[in-house]
């Protein structure tokens, strides 16, 4: 899955495989410049060495995904729309800098959402509800770091 | 220089220095900003990195790590911190260990050498992490997952799998198929929990399940036809449509192996499809249906259900989303090669896709297009196409268009074309369509080919065509823009041969020999030139004078100074044979005197001329059967014979049948001594007729076989090889075996056999032996018209490396359930099917239990409470009087029998004593006795469970028996008949010419059983399947005492 805006600037690419860094470089390349060529009225789905690419435009950012030959176009579609509503719901209105900015996070939320290149989760609650918990724990973690090194500062530990 | 002053300054940051370190956002931002020298930019941060992943803090650490990240996503090197990135990993904070699990998802691969060290910390995450730890390793591990990983953490996987917490056993389940994918052989371990889950309760991690099957069910789907109950369950159940789609796409591959599910699922996908409103679900159900309708076997159509998948794909043609446009007009494709009456009402909209913005929906529409004309139609649609052509400013597309055209209307020899006049103006229509590309070739040969094949078009063709050449300059002009130059030559070829037709041969003949042919590429100019000869040839017959000719020789000779070497000789041949014709013409007329026939134009003429007169013609595709045979062809006669032996020696299974063809013979004579020649009894029957009424090629040699060499994988091979020694238990039923290759074949002298016999019997419970059989089973007991399913020729890699046979982890955990009742449950619209197989048959015969000078005696069973003994007078002339047995005392008369009822008893053996006085006219009366022992077989006593020939076969796709057995006896039984007695009180479930299947269940311990029982001349073949080794020794123990 590829991620990429408007310039042919990648934002985010996971993959399910494991691929060689070159080969990885190589194929998102073709991939993008495959895409970014398809004009606004033509059909989402592109066939790409062997595999099929179905892939969706949302305002500046194209989301992309390399999928099998059989499988069901409509359906990567909808986990794509699926995946670029949880960001929106996760971010609040989701735009492509959250993303920049705020890679890492897009990626918790993909493996919340994926994993082993399979739907883990339907429900946009569900994903939302384990991702945030996850924040959650993370948070708490900090703040306990943070009031830890406080005291360390003051030389109190 | 710069660099290393910011090594030594990064060194020097302690405490509160560390603030100022850039953050994630901060790396991000300025790369954003650093326009122009961007790489210098993340040279420089990547030097940072590198400094701070030497601090040991691990948050500084885990920062650098992110920041790594990024730079990788944009294409540097971070392969080199993948010791840091385990550091980090290992951090006891969950952010820390977050952050460490990404980058590595991110960045290892199978080849991270460092990942042997995190197996440890791996399993301690997932084992006593908390659940966002477990829950971060597992989607670590799903990306950079090694086969030494999955071989040491499939234990783990497991025990998450039934996690109290859904979120990790969702997880866990998912990262099944990663396991599987490395290390196939934890399915063994594995497969059953993931059988569990498909019916947990939470949907999240039933969904999880229900992908991880679907996934490796495409790669093997035979192994997974024995779910396919519990799937039918959940997807009349379930109404989550991604799990739906799941499990359809699931059964779109089961069922090129097992065509009778599509009837099981039609019902259900036909209510999703009238229900659902998602559309990736009613597209996946109109494929699965497509997909069953076509593997459905021959003569159950169902019309109405196809009419309703393609109503529905107009209803996505019709939308405005390109995409459901394109998905629509794929599957219709799918869809028209089996059903295009149903996909032809919707032409109109499938012409307009014609006109659509996106170039992949045009072509899609025009292939489909292309594949549906007919003879009606034909005219209509290329009409529409050629308004296309002209529409369209798209170079490719015009060219595929009009490709497709020409291939549309000459597909099967111009089937569909009544009109060739049309035709050829739809071809010349094309030429003067404006186009850089060129399909100008094409529709020259096309030209040329209709012209030749069709002798009434041929005056309308030379008129267009002398037109052509009669305007050389003008046109030539217009072909070379438009590509269609070639067109040029077709049309003189065409005035030339069939110059008879045309109307002015001196003019046309002149208008070739002033056109200018210097612009023409040579090739063109050659042919132009011979045929300007030809067309003069025919003009010339009617020329009075020679003063003309000599004109004529003139216009070549300006010839013969022409640059190019072809046209050269060509005016030079001209010339010289224009002179001999003067020469002539003063001798015709001598000739004329004396006979007048001679006609040396004529001679001219057809020497020139290619196409010799008028026996060319199409041929239509049945017109072969319209030609009798001619006498002392017998098409059935063989040509090549296949000898028994081919496997060993292919080259000398070619053997020369002498009524044929008697240089084969003499060609083997020389070349081969014919080492099959010395059986030639039954060489000149046809191959299949020979086959039939040869009983040795039904006989088998499975055991000799199997026992020799008895493979260890077994069960990796039986996918792999379908077919297979068993599979003639029905040769009367099915066709298709019969011309499989045979396997080695060898005479069985008695000695063999035995030895075989032993060696099977050795094997007896070998459970590596049962997927095998099972497998074939069924194969064979496919319905009709199930056997042309194409051999899944599943090569890649993925497939093989999945193949491990996993149906007995699969096999239904209720074995010991009532089967008919549990049979009902899981396969509810299976019953109802229409072609109800016939009842199971209780089978009731002789039994002979002993035997002597005098009599015979029989054991029949007449149901399951009662037996009679029967007992035979075998004399002819000797009667038998006071016949006892059990105080019951009867007179016997001559090669009669009587019959002594009685009731069944529990005992196992069956004893008893007969008491008899046997007398005849010579002799004086004596008495005599008979005592006999036996021992009562099991199947005697059995419950009156049975199953139908289609049970049976889920049974077996459930593997519901574990062990198969299979002997062979040599026994002095001919008939069928005679030997399914021998098994009274089973019940039969469906027989054949030369073998049945038999099945039952036990009294004492409830098991059941079934048989298969092949018979061939004297050798009986026995596959036992039971559910236990215990009762397969009973049963096996029965079998030898009836056989033998």
């Amino acid at each position: 899955m590829i991620l990429f805006s408007r310039q042919g600037k990648i934002r985010l690419t996971k993959w399910f495989h494991s691929v060689p860094d070159k080969e990885r470089k190589k194929i998102s390349r073709d991939i993008v410049n495959t895409v970014l060529q398809r004009k606004p009225k033509m059909s989402n789905f592109v066939d790409f060495m062997g595999m099929k690419v179905v892939y969706k435009r949302y305002a500046s950012l194209y989301f992309c995904c390399g999928v099998d030959q059989d499988e069901n176009e409509l359906e990567v579609l909808e986990v794509i729309h699926r995946y670029v509503e949880i960001l929106d719901k996760y971010f609040g209105s989701v735009c492509e800098l959250d993303i920049i900015f705020n890679f890492e996070k897009a990626y918790f939320v993909i493996d919340e959402y994926l994993l082993a290149g399979q739907l883990q989760e339907s429900s946009k609650k569900k994903v939302l509800h384990a991702i945030e918990a996850a924040d959650q724990m993370q948070e708490e973690d900090q703040e306990q770091e943070v009031t830890r090194s406080i005291l360390e500062e003051f030389g109190l530990t | 220089m710069d660099v290393a002053m910011k090594k030594v300054g990064s060194k020097m940051k302690t405490g509160i220095d560390r603030i100022f370190d850039k953050t994630l956002q901060d790396l991000v931002r300025g790369v954003r900003n650093a326009k122009g020298h961007e790489r210098e930019y993340i040279l420089e941060a990547v030097e940072e990195i590198r400094e701070e992943l030497k601090n040991p803090k691990s948050d500084v650490k885990s920062v650098a790590i992110s920041k790594l990240c990024f730079l990788h996503m944009l294409g540097y090197e971070m392969g080199w911190a993948s010791f840091n990135i385990i550091e980090v990993m290992s951090s006891t904070k969950l952010t820390e260990k977050r952050l460490g699990y990404w980058a590595a998802s991110q960045s290892f691969n199978e080849n991270t050498d460092v990942l042997m060290l995190s197996t440890n910390l791996i399993k301690k995450d997932i084992l006593k992490g908390s659940e966002f730890e477990a829950s971060a390793a597992l989607g670590g591990l799903s990306c950079f997952m090694t086969p030494d990983l999955a071989r040491d953490l499939t234990d783990d996987v497991l025990s998450l799998m039934s996690s109290t917490r859904p979120h990790v056993r969702k997880r866990a389940t998912l990262i099944t198929y990663k396991l599987f994918y490395h290390y196939p052989e934890a399915m063994r371990a594995v497969m059953p929990r993931l059988k569990e889950k498909l019916e947990d309760k939470d949907p999240g991690v039933q969904s999880a399940a229900v992908n991880v099957i679907c996934e490796l069910a495409r790669k093997n789907p035979k192994q997974y036809l024995l779910l396919s109950p519990i799937f039918m369950r959940l997807m009349t159940k379930s109404t989550n449509n991604w799990v739906l789609i799941k499990i359809i796409k699931l059964f779109g591959c089961l069922i090129p192996h097992e065509p009778r599910l599509g009837k099981k699922i039609e019902e259900n996908l036909k209510t999703l499809i009238n229900n659902t409103s998602a559309m990736s679900l009613l597209y996946e159900c109109i494929n699965t249906l497509i997909q069953a309708k076509t593997f459905a076997p021959a003569g159950n159509d169902n019309e109405a259900l196809i009419q309703l998948c393609v109503d529905k794909l107009r209803i996505l043609i019709e939308d405005n989303d390109q995409n459901l446009k394109y998905l629509g007009l794929l599957s219709m494709t799918r869809i028209l090669e089996s059903h295009p009456k149903i996909v032809s009402q919707h032409k109109d909209i499938i012409l307009d896709c014609l006109d659509d913005k996106d170039e992949s929906i045009r072509l899609r529409a025009l292939d489909l297009i292309s594949k549906m004309v007919t003879k009606s139609t034909i005219m209509d649609i290329t009409a529409k196409l050629l308004d296309y052509v002209r529409k369209t400013d798209n170079a490719i597309y015009r060219d595929e268009l009009v490709s497709k055209m020409i291939d549309m209307c000459s597909q099967q020899g111009f089937a569909f074309i009544k009109n060739f006049e049309w035709y050829l103006n739809v071809l010349l229509d094309l030429t003067k369509i404006e186009s850089k590309v060129s399909y100008g070739p094409k529709i020259a040969t096309q030209l040329l080919e209709i012209t030749v094949r069709v002798r009434t078009l041929r005056e309308y063709s030379v008129a267009q065509m002398s037109h052509i050449v009669q305007n050389l300059g003008a046109i030539s002009v217009i072909f070379g823009r438009n590509g269609c130059i070639d067109v040029i030559r077709s049309a003189a070829v065409i005035c030339g041969e069939f110059v008879e037709f045309v109307s002015d041969p001196k003019n046309l003949f002149l208008a070739v020999m002033n056109a200018e042919f210097g612009h023409l590429s040579v090739n063109i100019a050659a042919v132009m030139f011979q045929n300007a000869l030809k067309i003069l040839s025919h003009g010339l017959k009617d020329i009075e004078n020679d003063a003309l000719i000599t004109d004529y020789i003139a216009l070549f000779d300006k010839f013969l100074a022409f640059p190019n070497i072809e046209i050269q000789e060509r005016a030079s041949l001209a010339v010289q044979t224009l002179k001999s014709a003067s020469t002539n013409f003063l001798l015709r007329s001598i000739h004329e005197l004396h006979d007048g026939n001679v006609d040396f134009f004529v001679t001219l003429f057809q020497l020139y001329s290619l196409i010799p007169r008028g026996e060319l013609k199409p041929v239509g595709p049945k017109a072969q059967k319209k030609v009798p045979l001619p006498n002392g062809l017998d098409l059935e006669v063989l040509i090549f014979e296949q000898s028994d032996d081919e496997e060993e020696e292919p080259e000398e299974e070619v053997e020369p049948e002498d009524d044929i063809d008697d240089a084969f013979n003499d060609y083997y004579a020389e070349n081969n001594d014919g080492p099959g020649k010395a059986s030639t009894s039954d060489k000149k029957l046809p191959l299949g007729k020979m086959r039939l009424n040869d009983i040795n090629y039904l006989k088998l040699d499975d055991s000799s076989q199997k026992s020799e060499k008895p493979e260890p994988e077994t069960d990796y091979q039986t996918i792999l090889s379908p077919e297979s020694d068993v599979n003639t238990v029905f040769g009367g039923i099915g066709g298709s075996e019969k011309y499989l290759p045979k396997k080695t074949k060898k005479p069985k002298k008695g000695k063999k056999v035995k030895k075989s016999k032993k060696k099977t019997t050795e094997k007896v419970s070998d459970p590596e032996d049962e997927g095998h059989v099972v497998e074939i089973m069924m194969d064979e007991e496919m319905p009709e018209g199930a056997e042309d399913t194409p051999v899944e020729s599943d090569e890649d890699d993925d497939a093989k490396r999945l193949n491990i046979d996993v149906s007995d982890l699969l096999r239904s955990t209720r074995k010991t359930e009532n089967a008919g009742s549990s049979d009902e449950d899981d396969l509810p619209s299976f019953t109802k099917s229409p072609s109800e197989p016939a009842e199971p048959t209780l089978i009731t015969g002789l039994l002979p239990i002993a035997d002597n000078v005098d009599v015979s005696v029989y054991l029949k069973f007449c149901d399951r409470n009662s037996l009679e003994l029967i007992v035979h007078n075998k004399h002819k002339s000797r009667d038998i009087s006071d016949l006892e047995y059990l105080s019951d005392k009867r007179d016997l008369p001559r090669s009669a029998e009587v019959a002594f009822p009685f009731s069944r008893t529990d005992d196992i053996v069956y004893k008893g004593k007969l008491l008899y006085t046997i007398s005849s006219k010579s002799k004086s009366s004596k008495e005599k006795k008979l005592r006999f022992e036996h021992i009562i077989t099991p199947f005697f006593n059995l419950t009156s469970w049975k199953v139908n020939d289609d049970e049976l076969v889920d049974l077996i796709h459930e593997k519901f028996f574990e062990i198969t057995v299979e002997q062979q006896y040599q026994t002095e039984l001919n008939s069928l008949e005679e030997c399914l007695y021998r098994f009274s009180g089973c019940y039969l479930v469906q027989s054949a010419q030369n073998g049945a299947s038999i099945c039952g269940q036990l009294v004492s311990n409830e098991e059941k059983f079934v048989m298969l029982i092949k018979i061939n001349s004297g050798l009986v073949n026995v596959s036992l399947k039971t559910q236990s080794s215990n009762t397969s020794t009973t049963l096996q123990a029965a079998i030898n005492s009836i056989l033998k």
